[in-house]
């Protein structure tokens, strides 16, 4: 009612529409969840190492990818990264909304070409021949993770080099997989591991802070340049100061 | 934009709400699906039972149990805001999931599966970073849940010693890794049965060395979601 009182004196003119004056007053309601970054950056973790260490021939054979390997990093790197991404939407996060369901969906897609493969469906040939049918994938892929760097500037360091890292890592591998250049999709290997590893030190970061309430792994955070307070590069700090019912369910209350 | 509509627009701004909805622990089902996955996969690695043909006869179970149902539990810990549910519970899922996808594939002879005890790299790698990101969970809820924590520091062990017997082909630590599993298993019926029993009882029925009682908020009258239970 106040806010059509308000409406009402606008200006010293009635409201020009009666149909305004029937409409019921808004309320927005804010609904905590837990992170859901942290799975999300887990299955890029994880899915991310044992493929580009292979590819790296840290382990296994250069014969063709080994067939028990893309199960796993469809459903990890896929299904768990995509709904993560999705519950991204709820915690009103862009970023990982975008890039964890985009990465979602390339690693079931990975794994649905995996599994054509191991069916004798399709071949897939050696990494030195030309390949631009899948090189094309990492050209969105490379494209939209740059941008989404961009926009981890606001927000802290190892974001950052985890997006920038993987950006131009897909880019390597756009151009080996298209020239058939082993060389450049071995460049791009080595830009997703050391990204990979800041995917899971950025995962344990936020888990760690939420579960302990206060900073255990620092932020990163570069001052001036981005959200969060010089605080959260100092273990210790108390970063949040969530809203619950102690003595509640799930849901009322924080839980680690 | 015109000041004027600025102003109105300033003023018309609704009133905002935090909203807690009460549910229940999804982190019960995560660790009876996890326990139960863990208890069969990991009697059978470590070659107590059975031989390598019964995992024709077992996938389907961890492919939706352990996987389905754990990934069920994992989503919903989001809006029971359980950060370590959902990373635990979600990476196991995933886990099942595709080894499920593994056997059936193996069942259909599209892949081939190493024996029980051989050397099998790519699980083997796999099993690297389960282990990682477990040690990863047990740490973030040690505050919190010293037995949550057993649970999950014990299982990060199995996955550390699975790692290293499938990757060196060592049938002996395969067969450890498979009982340490069985032991995580042990572990997470405890603290799932524990959670279930805390909230039918209204206290600690089981220890859980974590908080103190609770006083949920309900209309004992309402239907279900307004009350506690159905």
């Amino acid at each position: 009612m106040a806010q059509i009182e308000t409406m009402r004196r606008f200006d010293g003119r009635p409201v020009p529409d009666e149909a305004e004056l029937e409409a019921p007053p808004a309320r927005v309601y804010l609904t905590p969840i837990a992170p859901p970054v942290t799975l999300g950056l887990f299955g890029f973790f994880a899915s991310t190492m044992v493929v580009s260490t292979w590819i790296l021939g840290w382990w296994g054979t250069p014969k063709g990818s080994p067939p028990t390997m893309f199960e796993v990093a469809a459903m990890f790197g896929g299904v768990a990264q995509f709904a993560a991404g999705l519950w991204s939407f709820r915690a009103r996060d862009y970023i990982g909304s975008a890039l964890l369901t985009m990465w979602g969906s390339y690693w079931m897609a990975w794994g649905f070409l995996q599994a054509l493969a191991a069916n004798h469906t399709i071949a897939i040939p050696p990494l030195s021949t030309p390949q631009q049918g899948f090189a094309v994938w990492f050209i969105p892929l490379a494209l939209f993770t740059c941008w989404g760097a961009i926009a981890a500037v606001r927000e802290n360091v190892p974001l950052f080099v985890v997006l920038a890292t993987v950006g131009s890592g897909s880019a390597f591998v756009c151009g080996g997989f298209w020239a058939g250049s082993p060389s450049w999709i071995k460049v791009g290997a080595w830009l997703f591991v050391f990204g990979a590893c800041f995917a899971w030190y950025t995962g344990a970061m936020v888990l760690l802070e939420y579960a302990w309430g206060r900073v255990v792994l620092p932020f990163g955070v570069i001052p001036g340049l981005m959200k969060l307070p010089m605080a959260a590069n100092v273990p210790g700090a108390r970063l949040s100061a969530p809203i619950e019912y102690a003595l509640g369910q799930p849901g009322t209350r924080h839980a680690p | 934009m015109d000041t004027a509509i600025r102003n109105r627009a300033r003023d018309a701004r609704p009133e905002a709400r935090i909203l807690l909805q009460p549910l229940a622990a999804p982190a019960v089902l995560g660790y009876f699906a996890l326990g139960s996955a863990l208890i069969i996969y990991g009697s059978w690695f470590a070659q107590g039972w059975g031989t390598e043909k019964d995992s024709a006869s077992f996938f389907p179970f961890l492919l939706l149990f352990g996987g389905v149902g754990q990934l069920a539990a994992a989503l919903w810990s989001y809006r029971a805001r359980a950060a370590v549910s959902a990373a635990l519970h979600g990476s196991w899922a995933a886990f099942w999931l595709g080894l499920g996808l593994i056997y059936l594939l193996a069942t259909t002879h599209t892949v081939a599966v190493p024996a029980r005890g051989a050397e099998w790299q790519s699980l083997g790698q796999w099993m690297i970073y389960m282990s990682v990101l477990s040690f990863t969970t047990a740490a973030a809820v040690l505050p919190r849940s010293p037995v949550g924590f057993m649970a999950q520091a014990t299982l990060a062990s199995g996955a550390a010693i699975a790692a290293a017997g499938l990757l060196a082909g060592s049938s002996g630590w395969q067969q450890v890794a498979g009982w340490v599993f069985v032991a995580a298993a042990a572990f997470s019926f405890y603290v799932g049965a524990a959670l279930m029993l805390d909230t039918v009882y209204g206290k600690a029925a089981l220890p859980l060395l974590r908080r103190g009682e609770a006083a949920p908020i309900e209309y004992a009258l309402g239907d279900p979601g307004v009350k506690v239970g159905q």
